[in-house]
């Protein structure tokens, strides 16, 4: 698991919504045993095992609604409907809501999928924790001004929530569910599961008769009882009136049934662009240099050898508009492909071709009518529709045409007050995060990645300024420019992150960046997503009191050398405190052989105990830091630098660690390889 | 080397997990705030060779403090210089880990499953949260091999000699998966022997030191093989 570090942590949702919701496939075994509980989807089967569900339901959802942290479960699919079902497939699902105090990052979520695990373990029908954790729903969050969850909007306003336990969630937190948005946005998480899903899944007509179902229905939120009525009456979707229970063993083509669904699923956002009111938007887009290139990739190559296509690049930016809550940042140019043959063939092939072959994060864009962006990400290949609804900047882009295109006015409304809220509760979790880092149960070291956390600042600001002002700017040295220019307090700031930014991605040169750069950009993020005007934030070069502690005994040599790299130190020390713990060498010499070149203190301690040393370090240090190394460590130039960098993250960091790594000692020895092997390297 | 709180049920209905990700920050490359040690309450000198572990467990239990692991906060460490040397390093070390085990005040019957291959915790099993006393045990290849190997002899002794041959078979997979890191060492067979051989030796006087320290400070330990990384991760 990444580690969940607080810039990470502050939202990302992106990342843990990609990697959570990957299709897993199941095993044949269960897929056999799935059959034949279908099977028995019959009189007097059906009674048992619909009590089974009941009983499954009263044991696990009592037992996780009965967590303090749980206001309300809700259950959805067909076995709520109270319509036909097939038991022993998947038609049980559930909303938890959690209560406002919740926090995503609060152990409670934690706590409640190893409840939900350790109770499942006697119903394994009811589907494992990491498909239902896509179906929390933090009131916290919401009250924040983060949208709430898609997918329990549209079964809200279809009337297809049935609360199970707890007490129902605010009435107004409902309120404008099932718009034009809801639909479209169903419409595309279904297109994603088309696309995603194995042949194991999609090779039976019941599959497809749920995805078609569910889209029509999305046909009939955004007003479209005609286009459903047609839709019904074609010849090709007749299976749609017949049992499920029959469709389940009659067989499907998956290529061509996708087909047919992504043209119906193009027919519908058609029909939305055609009767919602439109608008002619205008947005400076970067002009898009798409080039005829093949990208040097394994995973490319690999594709070129099972289907034809034709490559062209898009340069770093946004996808959509809008700064979406679910935004996909292109940070490096993104390769596009665009297919000679059929869809899904293409579609599937990259996603064999990226699950085998591909880097981490690679992405492609595969181009067509609804484009599907194919990303390969830790442990397996997810993709995802892009609607022309709404991403219908996608096409100028393409094109190389930026400037103006239409979008839908209900729709680009939405959007834009959706991101309005978004970026604003981002800004109250930055502010939140400023200083603090939240305590996890696990891991227990925490760990920054200031790549990380910067490309989300970036992502931000550039969908911050999109949606303010209607202007694209992809470069961070240009953005903090731009910014620098409405904010001149912060515009030194600015440029530095910019610098640094570059630096940490290999695209600038290296030097000394200031040390409290990730604290400052947390407190600019908190004040310029909440609308401030002429932010300052604290100063970015800080200096902290450091001392360094070293506990020796006889080993002079040793010593002389770790002192030695304390005085080429790039932030040197401001105290060396050493404790000689009853040394009979030539310690005392070399400490006063230093005295002159480090801020040198020294004790004796006639006990030798190593614990008791350390704490006359701590008493005696005269610095609230105190960095302990031992006599027989080689500190690398920059090591204080770092300490220092990484105290000022935040106030309730108590202890910074790092590596250590193996000094090869002059002559080679068994001993030495077992250390450089098996014992550094490791903490 | 794998220091692992496990599970504490005490505090909670539910799982209330306490992970050193699998790596505690050593003395050698450790700063702390002044404040934090003072909450802390120090070092604790009956933790003898082990207080950074100690010092680690009680942060880790803490609600106020976190650990960071910072980019660039490198040292180079020097290996012992003598074979008896890193014998009695790893021994001393061994030998007081079971305090900071024992302090954090955990009960149960802890047992993992520690996939050298994958470098992780494959499965974990939480038993007799009630027992008054800490067993904690990472089982890895080297031990199933052990356990095996033990089998094996145990029942050629006793005349079942269908049962140590396929005993024996599984001992001879189980060493050969443990000393897949001996073999891709890349260095001449002879010199890949030796360290082979000083990495079993070393393992062996570890886990004897772990299991009878843990004895003597009434808890029950079993250490996880110590494997090379190629860097930390977490978790």
């Amino acid at each position: 698991m990444p580690g969940p570090v607080q810039g990470v942590v502050i939202e990302h949702q992106l990342a843990s919504r990609l990697r959570s919701r990957r299709f897993r496939p199941r095993a044949s075994p269960v897929q056999i045993l799935q059959r034949l509980l279908v099977l028995l989807n019959l009189w007097p089967f059906e009674g048992l095992l619909r009590a089974l569900y009941r009983v499954a339901l009263r044991r696990v959802i009592g037992r996780v609604a009965a967590h303090p942290g749980v206001q309300a479960v809700y259950g959805t699919g067909s076995f709520f409907d109270g319509g036909r079902c097939l038991l022993g497939l998947s038609d049980v699902d559930f909303f938890i809501v959690l209560r406002p105090a919740v926090e995503r990052l609060d152990l409670d979520r934690l706590e409640i999928g190893a409840l939900y695990e350790r109770e499942r373990r006697l119903f394994p029908f009811l589907g494992p924790w990491y498909e239902k954790e896509q179906s929390l729903v933090f009131l916290g969050e919401v009250a924040r001004g983060f949208p709430l969850l898609e997918s329990f909007r549209i079964r809200a306003s279809q009337g297809r929530l049935k609360l199970i336990a707890g007490e129902a969630v605010p009435a107004a937190l409902l309120e404008g569910c099932g718009s034009l948005r809801d639909a479209v946005v169903e419409a595309e998480s279904l297109l994603r599961v088309a696309a995603s899903r194995r042949d194991v899944h999609s090779a039976n007509l019941r599959f497809w008769k749920k995805l078609f179902d569910k889209l029509l229905g999305c046909a009939r939120i955004a007003g479209l009882h005609a286009f459903e009525r047609c839709a019904r009456a074609r010849e090709d979707l007749k299976f749609l009136e017949e049992d499920e229970a029959a469709l389940y063993f009659r067989r499907a083509d998956p290529a061509e049934q996708f087909e047919r669904f992504d043209a119906l699923a193009r027919e519908l956002f058609a029909q939305i662009a055609l009767q919602a009111p439109s608008s002619d938007i205008e947005v400076q887009v970067e002009p898009a240099s798409l080039v005829e290139a093949r990208a040097e990739s394994p995973a490319l190559a690999a594709l070129g050898r099972r289907i034809d296509f034709a490559v062209r690049t898009l340069p770093p930016g946004r996808l959509g508009p809008f700064p979406r809550f679910s935004q996909i940042a292109i940070e490096e140019p993104l390769t596009v492909l665009g297919l000679r043959g059929p869809l899904h063939t293409g579609l599937r092939a990259a996603m064999a071709a990226l699950a085998a072959h591909g880097a981490e994060d690679e992405s492609w864009l595969v181009e067509a009518a609804i484009s599907y962006l194919v990303v390969k990400l830790e442990g397996g290949v997810d993709v995802f529709p892009l609607s022309p609804l709404l991403y219908p900047d996608l096409g100028a882009r393409l094109a190389g045409a930026p400037g103006r295109f239409s979008a839908v006015r209900a729709l680009h409304q939405e959007e834009r007050s959706l991101a309005r809220g978004a970026l604003r509760a981002l800004g109250t979790l930055y502010a939140q995060h400023d200083g603090r880092i939240h305590k996890l149960p696990f891991p227990c070291i925490y760990r920054e990645d200031d790549r990380v956390v910067l490309r989300d600042v970036w992502h931000r600001l550039r969908g911050l300024v999109a949606l303010e002002e209607g202007r694209e700017i992809s470069d961070p040295r240009a953005l903090a420019a731009h910014l620098g220019h409405a904010h001149p307090r912060s515009a030194a700031f600015l440029a530095e992150l910019a610098d640094w930014s570059l630096h940490l991605n290999g695209h600038g040169p290296a030097r000394r960046f200031s040390n409290n750069l990730f604290r400052c950009a947390h407190q600019f993020m908190a004040k310029v997503l909440e609308g401030g005007r002429d932010i300052e934030v604290m100063p970015h070069q800080i200096h902290l009191g450091l001392s360094v502690g070293i506990i020796t005994r006889d080993r002079a040599a040793d010593l002389r050398e770790a002192l030695q790299s304390l005085t080429s130190q790039a932030r040197p020390p401001d105290e060396v405190y050493v404790v000689d713990n009853g040394s009979t060498d030539g310690t005392e010499g070399v400490l006063a052989d230093f005295k002159s070149l480090l801020p040198l203190r020294h004790v004796h301690l006639a006990e030798a105990s190593i614990p008791k040393a350390r704490n006359a370090v701590l008493e005696g240090a005269a610095h609230e830091i105190v960095c302990f190394t031992d006599d027989d460590c080689v500190l690398d130039p920059g090591w204080l630098a770092a300490i220092e960098r990484a105290f000022l993250r935040a106030d309730n960091i108590g202890v910074v660690g790092g590596f250590v790594q193996h000094h090869q000692a002059p002559e080679r020895s068994t001993v030495d390889s077992y250390y450089g092997r098996y014992h550094h390297n490791t903490t | 080397m794998i220091i692992e709180l496990p599970f504490d049920t005490s505090k909670s209905p539910v799982l209330r997990r306490y992970r050193m990700a699998f790596f505690h920050f050593s003395n050698n490359n450790l700063a702390i705030r002044k404040s934090c040690a003072r909450d802390l309450g120090g070092y604790d000198p009956a933790a003898k060779k082990s207080e950074d572990v100690d010092l680690c467990f009680r942060l880790a239990q803490s609600d106020r403090w976190v650990a960071l692991r910072e980019q660039g906060v490198t040292v180079r460490h020097k290996a012992r210089r003598s074979f008896g040397a890193m014998v009695r390093q790893l021994w001393g070390w061994g030998f007081h880990v079971g305090w900071p085990y024992r302090k954090t005040g955990l009960r149960g019957v802890h047992l993992y499953w520690f996939s050298n291959r994958r470098r992780k915790i494959a499965a974990d099993l939480e038993l007799f949260p009630g027992l008054p006393f800490l067993v904690c045990a990472y089982f890895t290849d080297l031990h199933a091999a052990f356990a095996a190997g033990v089998a094996s002899a145990a029942s050629a002794a006793t005349g079942h000699s269908a049962a140590a041959a396929a005993l024996a078979g599984l001992f001879a997979f189980f060493f050969w998966r443990y000393t897949r890191d001996d073999r891709e060492t890349g260095l001449p067979p002879w010199q890949a022997l030796k360290l082979g051989a000083t990495h079993l030796l070393i393992n062996a006087v570890f886990s004897a030191a772990v299991l009878l320290g843990g004895l003597k400070h009434g808890v029950i330990l079993l250490p996880a093989t110590i494997i090379p990384t190629k860097g930390p991760e977490l978790g």
